[in-house]
């Protein structure tokens, strides 16, 4: 008798323990949302009617791209699998305008839309964009280069400038301005100004008065940071003395070349993000510089990291004014795009991880779209910077 | 430090047995336990509770050993081989006819060579969870380990309890630099009773308790390879790529073992057993897990072992089962308002392993020589699948091995010499990652470790050993043991270990 109180005891606890073994389902599944996309057609505009879209959805986390062109009564019903998408949509819309029709790409832009349970609704709102040319940033080298015994090189970044149009343009007075926020640390700033204004502290601008530097269609000019030769400290570097212009830096790292104009620091000097976190814009101001710092000063507020209000004070440039937008960010540590969309809605890279040891002496170049029968090159610019630009590309000023 | 600890162990556990032996009876013992029919049925009495029936006689054993592996085919994440030396102490003691006690204790100093897509420890327990770049490179790595049990007989039943400590700290001394450092910890209770004629029954519970602080540095000024979490079959989630390189591994065990064994040694042994092993990984600055791991075994053994004063017989057959399933986390950053947020999860990641080992041995033993043949037959599979983007990775491969050994005892020494055949038939086998281009790194590893674990071999290994009686009670050793194992296109593998040391 005790011999079977025994057994069946043992038994009893190794059938417990075999039935918990059962108890959990651990099949693969892959948890999946219906997602309805409401598409907003472009505000201010009379008879819209969107002729076309294809919209995008990007994974975050496993970077799978889903994509759909069955657009019905101006919305899109897809099934996808649980997680965070980046949004983009490419379209057409005609629309009237002083009883003519008209016809305009739209898009759509939307970041980081996380998608759950058995469904879920998005409203998109659709923007015109223009591919107009104008000066567009054709090249940026902002890594730098190391020197032979290993050490970073600051002084031979540079940004070659190109007329994208079929006329003169003249570069007095242009802008170049380096983003106030970083493409890898997504923050709410308060008052929201991204849709109307780019916020930046480090604004430089071409003298001239207004005839002095014209640039003929598919040329450019080069911006240097120390226009000298840099062959002669690193072998590594380039020779920089045929620089058009060079920037005025801080003074424990500017080497002046009185014969290379100097751009105007509107505000302060213009260091570039060596790793590429920053966001760069081309633009025209709208008066005079000390008009310009007078009447676009952009108090914000923050949360800082352990929890209290932060105030910061910087400059705004108006949207209307800006004629390109080059967002620069990395992969692993990419958070947001700090223009509106319409300015930009992707970005570009040189490295794919902080710090990336592979990227010194690279550039971020923008394609070319076609050239013209005369050999002008007409370069991309769809206001899209991961489609526009080539990353990680040898500096064409490089030998 | 660890020396003086291991000895201090190895004498604590000797003390009872540090009286003088018949020295006829010293070769006959040492036979015994060292004899390949013991290390054959040793697993029928692993339950605590059953340890008394293990052994006839005491057994303390100090010793050092020099291994040097080298693999030309080898899975990426473990490397292409070790080399380093052990401090090992063993000790089997019975103290009196009511109890036993047992203990071993290990330090080990070695280099693991070419480790790559792998910065953790303890692959093979928490795989395929690793933190992994493309650099890797030899890992050198020290282990301490101490165990000891116990079985007491207390009226009819008996009572077992075992523990034991593993501690493993790991590094490289250039870039990546891995720091890792682990500690597991195994307790085993148990309690049997006779049964019927000579069966005793015995429940062992189980249970385990895992951790691992897994910190990857990299002191370059010229910056960082991309680290990325290996979630299975080389995918990563990219929002956790980049540089988080510190990852703490958090797990425990449970389990139970229902035995029926003779407690004479002859007799029929049947063993059901359970086991369930969860973990789950975490990162800096991210307060939930990346991965929460679910690991079920089952294992079920049938033997029947014949002993007497010429001759020893037993045959097992053990079949084992294990599936691995990962709960895998997505997450969001791009919201504002928080760093990073959980948003979702699903089981992308299922490996499933299942082994059927027929083993049999049969030995004589005469004055003028013991010998031993054993043989065996393994068939085991292992699937990998991974979903979205879809991944599989499965074979499955036959073993068949043969061993001869022969003893000889001359007046003051003992003489052993063994050797061993085996080969390694692939049956079946099948991949698919067809979602990676197929010259990225991934690629590279993914292909290399399926042809590593799908090659067929030969494999011929020697074993020769010499034992000297010093006096009554104090046994001198030296021993080498070789393998040597032939793939097709001239790839090999080779692996030597010498020991020597002292029993008594």
């Amino acid at each position: 008798m005790q011999i079977l109180k025994t057994i069946g005891l043992s038994i009893a606890l190794a059938t417990m323990l075999l039935l918990n073994a059962c108890k959990k389902d651990n099949n693969l599944s892959i948890k999946q949302t219906e997602l309805n996309v409401s598409l907003k057609n472009p505000e201010n505009l009379q008879g819209v009617f969107l002729k076309d879209a294809a919209i995008t959805f990007k994974e975050i986390n496993s970077g799978s791209i889903y994509t759909s062109s069955e657009l019905v009564n101006n919305s899109f019903e897809i099934m996808l699998p649980e997680g965070s998408y980046d949004v983009t949509l490419e379209g057409t819309v005609e629309y009237k305008e002083d009883g003519q029709s008209i016809i305009s790409n739209v898009r759509g832009y939307q970041n980081g839309l996380v998608v759950n349970g058995t469904s879920a609704n998005l409203k998109l709102s659709l923007f015109l964009y223009d591919d107009d040319a104008n000066f567009v940033i054709k090249e940026i080298f902002f890594t730098g280069t190391q020197t032979a015994e290993g050490k970073n090189y600051n002084g031979d970044k540079y940004f070659i400038i190109y007329n994208n149009s079929d006329e003169i343009l003249f570069a007095d007075g242009l802008i170049i301005a380096q983003s106030k926020f970083l493409t890898t640390s997504k923050i709410e700033y308060t008052p929201d100004i991204m849709s109307s204004a780019f916020t930046t502290s480090d604004i430089v601008m071409v003298p001239g008065d207004g005839d002095d530097y014209p640039i003929e269609p598919g040329k450019s000019f080069v911006v240097a940071n120390n226009a000298i030769n840099h062959l002669e400290y690193n072998s590594a570097s380039l020779d920089l003395t045929k620089a058009d212009f060079e920037l005025g830096l801080i003074s424990s790292i500017n080497v002046d070349n009185p014969e290379v104009t100097d751009l105007i620091n509107v505000t302060n000097s213009l260091l570039m993000h060596d790793r590429g976190f920053k966001t760069f814009v081309l633009a025209r101001l709208n008066g005079t510089t000390e008009d310009f710092k007078q009447n676009n000063t952009y108090t914000y507020t923050y949360l800082s990291g352990i929890g209290t209000v932060m105030t910061a004070d910087s400059y705004k440039i108006p949207n209307e004014w800006i004629l390109d937008a080059v967002n620069l960010s990395v992969a692993s540590e990419f958070e947001w795009i700090v223009t509106d969309p319409s300015l930009d809605m992707g970005w570009t890279y040189v490295g794919k991880v902080d710090k990336d040891a592979n990227r010194y002496g690279k550039s971020v170049t923008r394609k070319i779209l076609s050239t013209t029968p005369e050999g002008r090159e007409i370069l991309k610019d769809t206001n899209n910077s991961t489609v526009d630009f080539e990353p990680e590309t040898k500096p064409s000023l490089f030998k | 430090m660890q020396l003086r600890i291991i000895i201090v162990i190895v004498v604590s556990l000797s003390i009872g047995k540090t009286y003088a032996q018949d020295s006829t009876e010293i070769f006959s013992q040492l036979k015994d336990n060292t004899s390949p029919f013991m290390d054959f049925k040793e697993v029928f009495y692993s339950s605590p509770s059953l340890k008394s029936y293990e052994r006839n006689y005491s057994f303390s054993q100090l010793a050092a050993s020099n291994l040097n592996n080298r693999q030309d085919l080898y899975v990426y994440q473990k490397g292409s081989g070790n080399n380093g030396y052990q401090i090992e102490a063993d000790s089997y003691l019975k103290s009196n006819s009511s109890s036993t006690l047992w203990g071993k204790a290990y330090y080990r100093n070695e280099k693991q060579t070419r480790v790559n897509y792998n910065e953790s420890n303890d692959y093979d327990l928490i795989y395929p969870y690793v933190m992994a770049d493309t650099i890797g490179g030899d890992l050198l790595s020290e282990t301490y380990f101490f165990s000891g049990g116990f079985t007491k007989q207390l009226e009819s039943f008996q009572y077992g309890l075992y523990a034991s400590y593993r501690g493993l700290q790991s590094y490289r001394d250039r870039d990546p630099r891995p720091k890792n450092i682990s500690s597991d910890i195994d307790a085993v209770l148990s309690i049997s009773k006779p049964i019927y004629k000579q069966y005793d029954i015995a429940l062992d519970l189980k249970f385990r308790k895992y951790n691992q602080n897994n910190d990857l540095q990299f002191v370059s000024e010229l910056g960082a390879p991309l680290v990325f979490h290996d979630a299975g079959l080389g995918v990563y989630n990219s929002l956790l790529a980049g540089n988080r390189t510190k990852a703490y591994y958090n797990g425990h065990a449970f389990g139970g073992q229902l035995n029926i064994a003779p407690n004479d040694r002859n007799g029929f042994i049947t063993q059901i057993g359970y086991k369930q092993f969860e973990f789950y990984k975490l990162l800096s600055n991210i307060i939930f897990p990346i991965v929460e791991v679910t690991d079920n075994t089952f294992n079920v053994l049938i033997g029947y072992t014949k002993e007497d004063i010429t001759q020893n017989f037993a045959i097992k057959l053990g079949a084992f089962h294990s599936k691995r399933s990962g709960l895998e986390a997505k997450f969001n950053n791009r919201d504002a308002s928080v760093s990073i947020e959980k948003i979702s999860e699903d089981i992308r990641y299922i490996s499933e392993q299942k082994t059927l080992n027929l083993q049999a041995i049969y030995g004589r033993k005469a004055a003028k020589l013991d010998w031993y043949i054993q043989g065996n037959a393994k068939l085991s599979q292992q699937n990998q699948q991974y979903i979205s983007p879809d991944r599989k990775f499965e074979y499955s491969n036959l073993l068949l091995g043969l061993n001869l050994r022969g003893i000889k005892t001359f007046q003051t020494t003992m003489l052993t010499a063994q050797l061993g055949i085996k080969k390694l038939q692939n049956l079946t086998g099948d991949y698919y990652w067809n979602d990676l281009n197929n010259q990225t790194g991934i690629y590279e590893m993914l292909t290399a470790n399926y042809a590593s674990l799908t090659a067929s071999n030969f494999q011929l290994n020697g074993n020769i050993r010499l034992d000297y009686q010093f006096s009554n009670n104090l046994i001198f050793f030296v021993q080498s043991a070789s393998s040597y194992t032939s793939y097709r296109n001239n790839y090999s593998g080779r692996q030597l270990i010498i020991a020597t040391g002292f029993i008594f």
